[in-house]
């Protein structure tokens, strides 16, 4: 790797920060560097000598200058009680305390890491003994354990700097010992030390090696961290007189002997060596910080860098990369639609799958008048969708620009049927259900239309439009009316929480009025119904087991039985019987209470099994869509051809991934976005979006595919029906 | 079933926390030992004869071998005798009695505020991130802590008590304004003699110093509060309410902040341990009659005895400490107790 890919890669969770981080950290930067200057230049620079307080001891009063001048022009902080220039002090104090800060590290490295690599590779009594000691020296107040090491060393020794940095580095040893052995401990373990021995390398070179690589990472923060605690350490002892003794020239010290100055109204003694240790303290915990907050990537602000999504375009350069995406083009779309919707936003029609094969089944639909009233025959013809979606987009803000991950999809489902969302990894279907909800992170945008159909009547159940609606509308409906039930079972519950308060505050959230006996009630019912027992309730999460959370979460989400459940790889990570078991409560859910139910999950046999239909998603939209045996076995697209061919068994194989990957999607190819995978591909592939149309040749009335190897697809052509 | 998982988790904890003690013990008499000289010597040494030496030597023990020595140390330390000072005439436990509870007292209300102000705003700068209140709340945290404890409450001295007159320079309540002393907290003695004058008084004392030491503490936890919120509000089990249509407000508290805060009673101990040593500085400022300012002057004195004495008694407070935190924390967090 090149040594500018390299910095590159190194700085690019810096530019991932965001900007207040940046700005915070190269704050803290200058304020460091700043401090270093004075430091190693300072002194020689500053116009009066700091450090001459007994010059003669014959004549203890040796200052040479006016006493307890106030600050002016020849002497910017004044001068202090022994008739010397603060500034020249607060300068020369910067000196004493980067000396102290490197050398107490030194120390602490020195002692900390040789200890941290015997008891980690040691192991054993030897590793407990030390570690407990460690601790103890942790646990201890640190300032109290520099007091008393000074001390000793002053007794011992002399005071002086060296018994300074050795009261202020003892306190740091038990965070690198802690660091290194921890390395240790964890690279023994590692295979290739294994290897490595078997080489007839030396065990203890190889570890040192690795140990080293991976603590250099962390020191910065450690040390940065450190080091701003130092400073205030060393002034702490310097006041306390057990520092640094006289005649240098140290900031704890001068704010001690100041303090007779305090009295007599006289604040610049204390003032400015005071404000020092605060710049300097700050500027170094800015960068430490920083690093942390940057290098961390738990810290890591999700979706709040960059640049602002907006629901309507900007103008300029900026524009063309990302927002047309979203409002432009559909702005575009809105303009011809009356006549001849040439954006393609085809949709299906709501019934299941198996039954529509009717002649003129709605292949293509203008948005606002959908099928409610198509001609469908079919046992569920006319049935209000429980949710349509048309033209709904995801953006979220990245540092390099907006990414849409879900870019223009329409979709219908009946109470009662299944959808399958299928896709590789990143292809948006996860952005899609949580969209569903409108449950955006932060930076998070969604446009489009997403309707909720009305639950029978009464207040609070009318039909709604969840992309506009309030907070308030929006709350009342999740968990109610539509439920997201997630994967990871393990990390969805409150760890703190009782099982049965998940269900009390979810259910009192919607329906205030129930009484507590009718909440257990409720709860103790649908928790019965996933099979966890009654005398369980009242548990932990961490007491149940992966699959029973799985099945809590599950319960959690039906218990005030909602018109759509929508299920984020509900099944993952479970094992088979498990598995069986919550698919067959969502059937029988949906039969039972003709639930809508949309099933992501990039599992092609779930799918199979359990939807109706099912959707293909790549690269942000939807590509292919229709009846589950009509898709699965006469595949129209290419990827879900690919995707098919790829798949030996339906029952157990996960979506293999065709060669090559997925497009940027903060900066998406023209044309069709599959083209650079696709084995069909031709010129006009790159030049037009293709939209859903129905494949000529196949069975049913709502299959679709988006790929202009089908007529119709091209945006040039004319629609089907109009062919017809 | 909780309590005996939570009676074998506590003997666990103790088991774990005597051995730490034991090292603790042992470094400090280590540490006092490896000074050239005795204590008798340091202190009183040029000043009688050495007859009188040797014999006060001899008393105190100071002529048995090493290992006798660390022996009678450990048993005195677990046995609540801390040796009897040089240049003191009460005993070390006397002196604690009469200076701990002005220390315990001070780092109390110096705690109050520290956690009252850094969760406070840590909280709400971690909900507001990136906004002006949260640069804002963090640029205050970290210049709070990187005030010196001893500079800000010079300052506050300065400007607060001898300009403007509305606090004591210094000390703590005394005479008349003194309640009776039955356990030697103030505050909890003037109110088990419901004295309030008294009451009024020892927490006019206690508020600059307290005020000033909590101040640069609660720097460390509105910073540390922040972070975890900030984990927190991107945990799963959040999003999860959020889906299930909890309003917002609960989620913030039940779910965001109830989880940050587990963390940060962890970090309490360490904390109280941390506000204990640097209130030797509030005290030093305040002339506080405390533990620090008693450990200042054996130090001063080179009483040995009396400073190894103060010491030991710090390590077992600071044990104390963290045994009682481990059990808060298994009281709120349920996994802790499996
Ligand atoms: S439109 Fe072209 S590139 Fe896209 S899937 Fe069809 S043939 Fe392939």
């Amino acid at each position: 790797m090149s040594a500018r890919a390299r910095l590159a890669r190194t700085a690019a969770p810096f530019r991932a920060a965001t900007r207040t981080a940046q700005v915070l950290i190269v704050i803290g930067v200058l304020m460091t560097l700043g401090f270093v200057f004075v430091a190693t230049l300072g002194p020689t620079l500053a116009p009066y000598e700091p450090t001459q307080y007994q010059v003669d001891p014959e004549e203890p009063e040796a200052g040479q200058l006016p006493r307890l001048e106030e600050p002016s022009s020849d002497h910017l902080m004044g001068t202090n009680r022994d008739g010397f220039d603060v500034f020249a002090r607060v300068i020369g104090g910067a000196r004493v305390a980067m000396i102290v800060v490197l050398v107490s590290t030194l120390i602490a490295l020195l002692v900390g890491v040789p200890l941290g690599l015997l008891a980690g590779y040691r192991g054993g009594r030897l590793d407990r003994i030390l570690v407990t000691t460690m601790d103890a020296i942790y646990t201890f107040p640190s300032l109290l354990l520099a007091i008393v090491v000074a001390f000793l060393f002053g007794e011992l020794f002399a005071p002086g700097v060296a018994s300074a940095a050795s009261a202020v580095g003892i306190v740091y040893i038990p965070q690198y010992f802690r660091v290194v052995r921890n390395h240790t401990l964890s690279v023994k373990q590692e295979p290739f030390v294994e290897g490595a021995r078997s080489l007839g390398a030396k065990e203890r070179t190889v570890i040192t090696r690795y140990v080293f690589f991976n603590v250099v990472q962390s020191v910065p923060v450690i040390f940065t961290l450190n080091a701003a605690d130092a400073v205030l350490t060393l002034a702490s002892l310097g006041f306390l007189g057990y520092g640094v003794p006289p005649p240098a020239p140290e900031w704890g010290f001068d704010i001690q002997q100041a303090t007779q100055d305090i009295t007599s109204g006289v604040w610049w003694t204390t003032m400015w060596p005071g404000v020092a240790i605060i710049l300097l303290v700050t500027g170094l915990t800015l960068v430490g910080e920083g690093l942390n907050d940057v290098i961390n990537p738990l810290l890591r602000a999700r979706g709040l860098s960059g640049t602002k999504l907006r629901g309507a375009p900007i103008g300029g350069s900026d524009a063309d990369a990302s927002l047309p995406r979203g409002r432009a083009k559909a702005a575009d779309r809105d303009a011809d639609d009356g006549a001849d919707p040439p954006g393609a936003t085809t949709s299906t029609s709501p019934n299941g799958p198996h039954r529509a094969d009717g002649p003129d089944g709605p292949a293509t639909a203008d948005r606002d008048s959908l099928p409610p009233t198509a001609p469908v025959h079919s046992a569920t013809a006319g049935v209000e969708p429980v949710l349509k979606v048309r033209d709904l987009r995801v953006g979220y803000r990245t540092p390099r620009g907006p990414l849409w991950a879900v870019d223009g999809v329409d979709l219908d489902l009946a109470p009662g049927e299944a959808l399958g969302l299928v896709g590789e990894s990143g292809c948006g279907k996860s952005s899609l259900s949580r969209a569903l909800l409108n449950l955006m992170p932060p930076g998070g945008l969604v446009t489009g239309q997403i309707t909720l159909a009305a639950r029978g009547d009464g207040p609070g159940n009318e039909e709604i439009e969840l992309v506009d609606a309030s907070r308030r509308q929006l709350r009342s409906i999740r968990g109610d009316r539509a439920s997201l039930v997630f994967q990871e079972p393990m990390t969805r519950l409150d760890p703190l929480m009782r099982v049965s308060s998940h269900f009390r505050e979810a259910i009192k959230a919607h329906r205030p009025d129930l009484s507590n006996d009718r909440v257990r009630e409720l709860t103790e019912t649908a928790l019965a119904k996933m099979g966890i027992p009654r005398t369980r309730v009242d548990n932990y999460p961490h007491e149940f087991s992966g699959g029973m959370r799985q099945r809590i979460m599950l319960a959690l989400g039906i218990v005030l039985q909602p018109q759509l459940v929508i299920a984020d790889e509900p099944t993952t990570s479970l094992d088979v019987i498990v598995e069986a078991q919550i698919l067959d409560i969502l059937a029988e859910l949906r039969r039972d209470a003709d639930v809508g139910l949309v099933m992501v999950t990039h599992n092609l046999g779930i799918v199979a099994e359990t939807c109706d239909r099912v959707a293909v998603m790549y690269a942000g939209k939807i590509v292919e869509m229709g009846p589950v045996e009509q898709v699965f076995n006469a595949p129209a697209h290419p990827y879900t051809q690919g995707l098919m061919a790829s798949t030996i068994s339906l029952e157990t194989t996960e979506l293999h991934s065709i060669e090559g990957s997925p497009p940027d999607l903060i900066d998406p190819p023209d044309g069709c976005r599959f083209a650079a995978r696709c084995p069909a591909v031709m010129d006009r592939c790159t030049e037009v979006i293709p939209r859903l149309t129905r494949p000529e040749d196949t069975a049913v009335d709502d299959h679709l595919a988006a790929c202009i190897l089908h007529p119709g697809a091209d945006p040039a052509d004319p629609l089907p029906d109009e062919r017809s | 079933m909780a309590s005996s998982s939570m009676r074998r988790y506590l003997l666990s904890r103790v088991a774990m926390t005597l051995p730490m003690l034991l090292i603790l013990l042992t470094v400090v008499f280590l540490m006092l030992r490896v000074i050239p000289g005795d204590p008798i010597a340091a202190t009183v040494g040029d000043r009688v004869s050495s007859e009188e030496l040797e014999n006060r030597r001899e008393a105190a023990g100071l002529n048995d071998p090493l290992i006798v020595q660390y022996g009678r140390y450990l048993l005195g330390a677990v046995t609540g005798d801390f040796g009897n000072p040089v240049t003191d005439r009460r005993t070390t436990v006397q002196v604690i009695a009469d200076t701990f509870p002005a220390s315990f007292e001070l780092v109390v209300v110096a705690m109050i505020v520290a956690v009252g102000f850094g969760v406070t705003i840590g909280a709400i700068a971690g909900r507001l991130r990136d906004t002006p209140f949260d640069v804002a709340g963090r640029l205050f945290g970290i210049v709070s802590y990187a005030a010196p404890v001893f500079w800000v409450a010079l300052l506050g001295q300065l400007y607060l008590s001898v300009r403007l007159g509305w606090f004591p320079t210094g000390g703590r309540a005394s005479g008349f304004d003194a309640p009776e002393s039955i356990t030697g907290f103030y505050v909890l003695d003037s109110l088990l003699t419901w004295d309030l004058s008294a009451l009024g008084a020892s927490l006019y004392h206690l508020i600059l110093p307290g005020f000033t030491l909590g101040l640069v503490f609660g720097g460390i936890f509105l910073r540390f509060v922040r972070v975890n919120m900030l984990q927190t509000l991107r945990a799963d089990y959040v999003e999860a309410a959020h889906a299930r249509g909890v309003s917002e407000r609960l989620v913030l508290f039940r779910h965001a902040f109830k989880n940050a805060m587990v963390p940060v009673v962890t970090i309490t101990g360490l904390q109280f341990a941390l506000l204990l040593g640097n209130s030797i500085l509030t005290e030093r400022v305040f002339s506080w009659p405390g533990l620090g300012n008693a450990l200042l002057s054996f130090l001063g004195a080179r009483d040995y005895v009396g400073v190894q004495g103060i010491i030991t008694f710090y390590a077992v407070v600071v044990v104390v400490i963290s045994l009682l935190i481990d059990v808060v924390n298994a009281l709120i967090d349920p996994r802790i107790r499996h």
